[in-house]
């Protein structure tokens, strides 16, 4: 019985009712990585900085996000569905970098969090190229640096796609 | 009916010796140890980050918020001396059931930072199923105790168990066995109940999944594996992947059967996860390192070995010339 019980517990997640209420579940999870087909552009939500010359930066997580690669991604997921969340995040890393007195940080006038969309396949043959288009969550301004328009928070930018 | 009855009693109820038991207990608290202990924050990395990513699974539900600092150092610290004493079957009658259940909250709870890590799941389970089997009456500190002090059996202590393969060893050791394997079929069952279906079996989808991987690595943690941009190209290679990956998964089970079959399963498993350490650069430890699969190997049979096959002892030679 108790094996029984054992192995009908591991299968149980194949149900989605049984789940838990989040979708996935610890230590009983139906492992749902590599199950789902990827859209044919993938949203990703990462932190840009922009320098006065219009420089972007990509913004490594460890600066705003505790973790490894996937339990950071999760976290901005999560942080930026809320706008005061979202503020919080990008002020916090404007704040930091303007303590910056060298190197390229030292130039950043601004802070994006964003949402971009990447064609995964155009991106890894033709070489890195930028999001085909960026929604902002939010942008802030790096304190005691030049000013200038910040953009509002759902605002799109499109890169080489019709809008 | 009676004989499929048999054979499966024979397989699930197969006799075995305590060592082998007792070798997968101390292999699998070293690794835990190990685990818990190779990230200088492992339970309090997320301190300070706010309830807003806090997103509470499975034991730790009952949470509305995420617990007090004090609290979450004092459970990283008993959680650590309780594998402790897991590992040297000490007071095992305690220890085993407290290392489980520890391990299993504070776990849970480092999970519910919105991101279930399903790298620890099997390593859980399996000390889950360890803590309250009898893993500690050889190779383990308290059977030595026991024959000192006899009394100390209300503390917990076991007494030695016989060296003899018994029936309640084989059948814990298959409960471990079926959390090696079991959550495979899941993980395949995920993969062709999702929209492509069978179809999984092409490998656009584990490109794809690839290739997500890569462009995250890119934006978060300042750049991609080599490998990325140039597994794009493979196209025999993804079909040949994915189809090993759902053989190897739905046929996981098989290697309850032991023999051949359980060599050949356990090898396949443990080159799937190096493939996806490979490729994708996502660490499964427990398996990767084979501990996962300890289960399977009849420890005693290789302490035989090495005691059947010594080098030849310069003295007994000696002493062999001296004879003729």
């Amino acid at each position: 019985m108790l094996t029984l019980g054992l192995v009908l517990a591991i299968l149980a997640p194949i149900h989605p009712a049984l789940r838990g209420q989040r979708g996935d579940s610890f230590p009983l999870s139906w492992y749902p990585m590599f199950s789902r087909p990827r859209p044919a552009l993938e949203s990703v939500d990462y932190v840009i900085a922009l320098t006065a010359a219009g420089e972007r930066h990509i913004v490594h997580s460890k600066h705003h996000v505790r973790g490894a690669m996937n339990q950071a991604r999760r976290q901005l997921n999560r942080l930026a569905r809320r706008g005061q969340h979202a503020q919080d995040l990008c002020e916090q890393v404007a704040q930091r970098f303007s303590q910056r007195r060298r190197g390229t940080m030292a130039e950043v006038v601004q802070i994006w969090f964003v949402r971009g969309k990447f064609d995964l396949h155009q991106y890894f043959t033709d070489g890195p190229e930028g999001p085909k288009r960026e929604k902002i969550h939010w942008a802030c301004q790096v304190p005691d640096r030049a000013v200038f328009r910040v953009p509002q928070r759902g605002e799109i930018y499109h890169f080489g796609e019709a809008p | 009916m009676s004989r499929l009855r048999a054979r499966w009693a024979a397989t699930m109820l197969a006799p075995a010796p305590p060592v082998r038991l007792a070798v997968v207990r101390i292999l699998t608290g070293l690794f835990a140890l190990w685990y818990i202990c190779k990230y200088d924050r492992w339970l309090s990395e997320f301190e300070g980050l706010s309830a807003r990513v806090f997103a509470p699974i499975g034991l730790t539900s009952h949470l509305h918020a995420p617990l007090p600092d004090a609290t979450v150092m004092a459970l990283g610290i008993a959680t650590t001396v309780a594998g402790v004493l897991f590992t040297l079957g000490l007071l095992w009658r305690l220890s085993g059931p407290a290392f489980a259940l520890l391990l299993l909250y504070t776990m849970t709870y480092r999970n519910s930072w919105s991101m279930v890590f399903h790298h620890e799941n099997m390593l859980v389970l399996h000390v889950l199923i360890l803590g309250f089997l009898p893993a500690a009456g050889v190779l383990a500190i308290d059977p030595w105790l026991r024959r000192r002090w006899p009394r100390l059996g209300w503390m917990g202590a076991t007494p030695a168990l016989d060296p003899q393969p018994r029936w309640q060893i084989g059948w814990g050791l298959k409960l471990l066995q079926i959390g090696a394997t079991v959550p495979y079929v899941v993980a395949g069952v995920a993969k062709v109940n999702g929209k492509a279906g069978w179809a999984w079996a092409l490998g656009d989808n584990l490109r794809d999944q690839v290739l997500m991987n890569g462009i995250y690595y890119e934006l978060l943690m300042g750049g991609a594996k080599a490998i990325t941009a140039v597994s794009i190209h493979w196209t025999w290679a993804w079909v040949l992947l994915a189809a090993g990956t759902l053989v190897l998964e739905f046929g996981a089970p098989l290697a309850l059967l032991g023999g051949r079959w359980a060599v050949g399963v356990v090898v396949g498993l443990i080159g799937l996860h190096w493939g996806i350490l490979w490729i994708m650069g996502i660490h499964f430890d427990y398996q990767l390192f084979g501990v996962a699969f300890a289960c399977f190997v009849p420890w005693e049979r290789l302490a035989r070995l090495s005691r059947r096959s010594p080098r030849p002892h310069p003295a007994g030679t000696g002493s062999h010339l001296r004879e003729s």
